[in-house]
């Protein structure tokens, strides 16, 4: 199955590598710097899986986060977040991610994680 | 009668002891015969008498009344006496008294011409009489004087008389009189008094005593009494002696009174002699120094013989110009005490002027007058207790000076009372007026939720362990609700029973440190995050080709990259234990605790390192396996760091063992090298922050300085501990330990 994958990152430079680490599969890159509306993003690429930067201009990774799993229709959809600050930053904050990495993260575990929470099991 | 019978009767009258024989004559009478008796009483001659008429011979040798005298005898014809008369004879300058009878001579016709006046010398008699009657009048004197006296006859010294005082003094009745003292007194034998009287009467001397003690048995009982006494000899015409008067007043309570003043004078100068203060008698106008005992001969610095007997002012001349000279000369005027608790005295030395503190007081010394005739001096040296005061003065009052200008607060807590008492400062810093009251626990609701458990429980562990109380946390102002950092150090006081009985220490505002410090961790963990940024694509990039390598079987290609992900490795490690540091120190970190084997942690982590280090032999030996409650990544964190320096520090040593066990319900982790070991004097600053060994071995190896801290900080919050053995040049043992299992839940 063709996975479709949804990527607010506000490190351009990312944009590349995380096409070059899903391209293999045939997997489906929908790339953005930031967003203020995830839901009509969501709405518009049906992303199989989103993976959120934490640290953006504009509404945060966590918040884009909470606007995903507060929404009857896309809650299903598994969120990666993804920080360069260490998970223990935000663990006092529950915002819905099935998964956190942090950055700088190892490529392969990236998509094991990634394999993981389409597949259903959180890592 | 015819002239021959008249001649011979003539002449026997003039023998027999008939005085006179008066012939009757017309208005008078005549001397008819003289007899040789009256002639040798009165001293005249018989011509100047014979047949004279009585008005016509001297004066006085008849009574003025004879004349009436003889008339009646020549009437009545009966004898008539005048007695006692004083004639005063013409031979003699000597009256004497005479007794006169006179009688008539009756003829046959039974008329009377002749009248017989004989006399006889009664002038012994008479005076005899007089005496006694002196003598009686003495001898009352005698009897009633005031002073003993009495008087002994004869070389027995026989008691002759002695007055009432005498016998009171002997203690005796007048059964004594008559008796030899020797016999009367029987207790004075042994004493000296007998053989005293004795020599008076032998040497014909008179003798004194004063105050002369004697054993006296009054009312049956022996007493002691004190007699002044006089013996003197008395002494019949030729000189001998033939008795001794005594005269003699008891002085025993004088005496007593005297001996009693002598002890109390002896006992005062004993107790001025040991006093355990300085003392002094100073006596006269010049200040004589009397008595001064060792500890003011200490005082002064001066031998007895420059002070005893020396007026004051030559013995301290430098006194001029001190204020005790004004205190002496008041209380010599007034009589009244002055003492002082602290005053200077300044001495000359041999190498300037010395100076002392001393208390002291002046005691007048009064006499029977109301006059001051000396002055006790008292004085202590007190000068090591005021210095030491000073002492204590000059810290308190820099420590004052060091609080205020510190803009500390300052703080006392009573555990008993519970009652709080803080300084103006402190109320300020509390954002209350410094009018109102603080309590404890109104401090508590004002420190802000995230500290107020640990503030607690500082301060309870404080009262409790005694542990020093320093604490770092944030508070809500009173009225204006702003936050505040502040820094609390204290710690608790007990009393000799261990109980505590203060909680003291001071406050201290943080507030610009900590929000420098804030912006600081704010800084430090934007800028990790930014080069974690560029390090992500980094990373990613050499994962991405490496794989590329491993496809195409590019086998250098892929060892390059490789290292190059070992090194983006490391480099993150860098950042992010810069990052943990500035979490750690904000206070931010959260341990994140669950259950897992130690020894699949330390497994992981040297499997880790053994994909870039391959030049040492890491082992885990006899390690136990052990089941811990922990923050998994920090405590890997933990044995990564501990590892890791073991390698970097033995750069010739190959062999670092890592073990885990359990020690008495602890979990114990030690990390040993063979390595370059750590000098002695750096082993107690080396979980500090930023520390590093300065040594020229040291130079060369790389890093911050932090992973020990961090590692000590990461062992701290899970109440464990971290330590380390080391032997320069042989190698290190660093250990840290996890408590209790029980203990943590």
């Amino acid at each position: 199955m063709e996975k479709r994958i949804l990527i607010v990152e506000n490190d351009l430079e990312m944009e590349d590598i995380f096409k070059e680490i899903f391209s293999d599969n045939g997997e489906q890159v929908f790339f953005y710097e930031e967003t203020d509306d995830i839901l009509e993003l969501v709405e518009k690429h049906r992303p199989t899986i989103v993976i959120l930067d934490y640290n953006l201009n504009g509404l945060n990774g966590g918040e884009l986060c909470k606007l995903i799993k507060g929404s009857e229709k896309h809650k299903h959809i598994p969120v990666l977040l993804l920080s360069a600050f260490p998970k223990f930053i935000y663990s006092n904050e529950n915002v819905g991610n099935n998964a956190f990495l942090e950055k700088p993260f190892d490529v392969d575990e990236l998509r094991t994680v990634v394999e993981h929470i389409i597949n259903g099991s959180p890592k | 009668m015819d002239h021959q019978n008249d001649d011979l009767f003539k002449a026997f009258l003039q023998k027999t002891h008939v005085g006179l024989v008066l012939k009757k004559e017309a208005l008078s009478f005549s001397i008819y015969v003289a007899g040789d008796n009256y002639l040798k009483i009165t001293g005249l001659n018989r011509e100047a008498l014979i047949g004279k008429d009585i008005f016509d011979v001297e004066k006085d040798i008849f009574p003025s009344n004879i004349l009436e005298v003889l008339e009646r005898v020549l009437m009545y014809k009966s004898e008539a006496e005048i007695s006692p008369f004083l004639l005063t004879p013409a031979h003699h300058s000597k009256s004497l008294y005479i007794s006169i009878h006179i009688s008539p001579v009756i003829d046959h016709d039974g008329g009377v011409e002749y009248l017989l006046y004989t006399v006889k010398d009664i002038d012994q008699e008479i005076r005899f009489a007089n005496d006694r009657a002196n003598r009686n009048y003495f001898m009352d004197l005698i009897e009633q004087a005031p002073v003993g006296m009495g008087i002994l006859k004869g070389r027995d010294l026989v008691i002759e008389s002695a007055n009432n005082r005498m016998l009171e003094l002997w203690g005796k009745n007048k059964s004594v009189l008559n008796m030899p003292m020797a016999i009367a007194l029987p207790e004075l034998e042994g004493q000296p008094f007998l053989r005293l009287l004795e020599d008076v009467y032998t040497w014909g001397e008179a003798m004194v005593g004063n105050e002369a003690k004697a054993f006296i048995l009054r009312n049956g009982k022996l007493e002691t009494a004190y007699f002044n006494y006089a013996y003197q000899p008395i002494k019949d015409k030729k000189g001998h002696t033939t008795g001794i008067m005594m005269i003699a007043t008891e002085v025993t309570p004088l005496v007593l009174v005297k001996q009693k003043l002598e002890e109390s004078v002896s006992s005062f100068r004993s107790v001025v002699m040991n006093a355990h203060y300085s003392l002094l008698v100073l006596k006269g106008k010049h200040w004589i120094a009397e008595i001064a005992n060792q500890r003011l001969l200490d005082l002064w610095n001066k031998k007895k013989e420059e002070v005893i007997g020396l007026p004051l002012l030559q013995i301290l001349p430098e006194l001029v110009g001190q204020p005790f000279l004004e205190y002496l000369k008041t209380v010599y005027e007034t009589g009244k005490p002055y003492g002082q608790e602290e005053e200077v005295f300044y001495f000359n030395t041999a190498n300037g002027i010395g100076k002392k503190y001393v208390s002291f007081f002046y005691d007048p010394m009064i006499d029977t007058q109301g006059r001051v005739y000396g002055v006790i001096v008292g004085a202590e040296d007190i000068t090591a207790r005021v210095e030491s005061r000073h002492k204590v003065e000059r810290a308190e009052e820099m420590l004052r000076i060091a609080i205020e200008s510190a803009n500390l607060g300052t703080w006392h807590y009573d555990p008993l009372s519970k009652r709080l008492t803080v300084s103006p400062r402190l109320k300020e810093l509390f954002g209350y007026k410094s009018n109102e009251e603080m309590t404890y626990d109104t401090v508590i609701t004002q420190v802000t939720e995230e500290y107020r458990e640990v503030v607690q429980k500082a301060i309870q562990s404080s009262v409790i362990k005694g542990e020093h109380f320093d604490l770092e946390f944030s508070i809500k102002g009173h009225y204006d609700q702003q936050l505040r950092w502040m820094r609390a150090t204290g710690r608790i006081y007990r009393d000799k029973e261990g109980i505590p009985v203060r909680f003291s220490g001071i406050l201290l505002d943080i507030t610009e440190h900590k929000q420098d410090e804030i912006r600081k961790n704010d800084f430090i963990a934007m800028v990790s995050h930014e080069l974690k940024t560029p390090l992500t694509s980094l990373k990613a990039y050499v994962q991405l080709l490496s794989s590329k390598a491993k496809a195409s079987g590019d086998i250098q290609a892929m060892n390059s990259l490789s290292k190059a992900d070992g090194q983006v490795n490391k480099m993150n490690n860098m950042i992010k234990s810069f990052l943990d540091l500035s979490r750690l120190e904000a206070g931010k970190i959260n341990l994140e605790k669950q259950h897992f084997g130690l020894n699949e942690l330390i497994a992981e982590v040297i499997e880790e390192i053994t994909l870039t280090d391959r030049t040492h032999n890491i082992s885990t030996g006899n390690s136990q396996k052990v089941m811990v409650f922990a923050d998994r990544e920090k405590i890997g964190q933990v044995i990564n760091n501990l590892i890791g320096n073991a390698i970097k520090y033995s750069p010739q040593g190959k062999i670092v063992e890592v073990l885990c066990k359990e020690v008495n319900g602890e979990t114990l982790v030690s990390v040993r090298d063979e390595g370059i070991g750590i000098p002695k004097d750096d082993i107690g600053l080396l979980f500090d922050r930023f520390y590093r060994v300065e040594s020229r071995k040291f130079k060369t190896i790389s890093g911050f300085g932090i992973g020990l801290y961090l590692s000590a900080e990461i062992i701290k919050r899970h109440e464990g501990q971290i330590w380390v053995e080391s032997e320069e040049g042989k190698g290190s043992t660093f250990y840290f330990s996890l408590p209790h299992k029980d203990l943590i839940l």
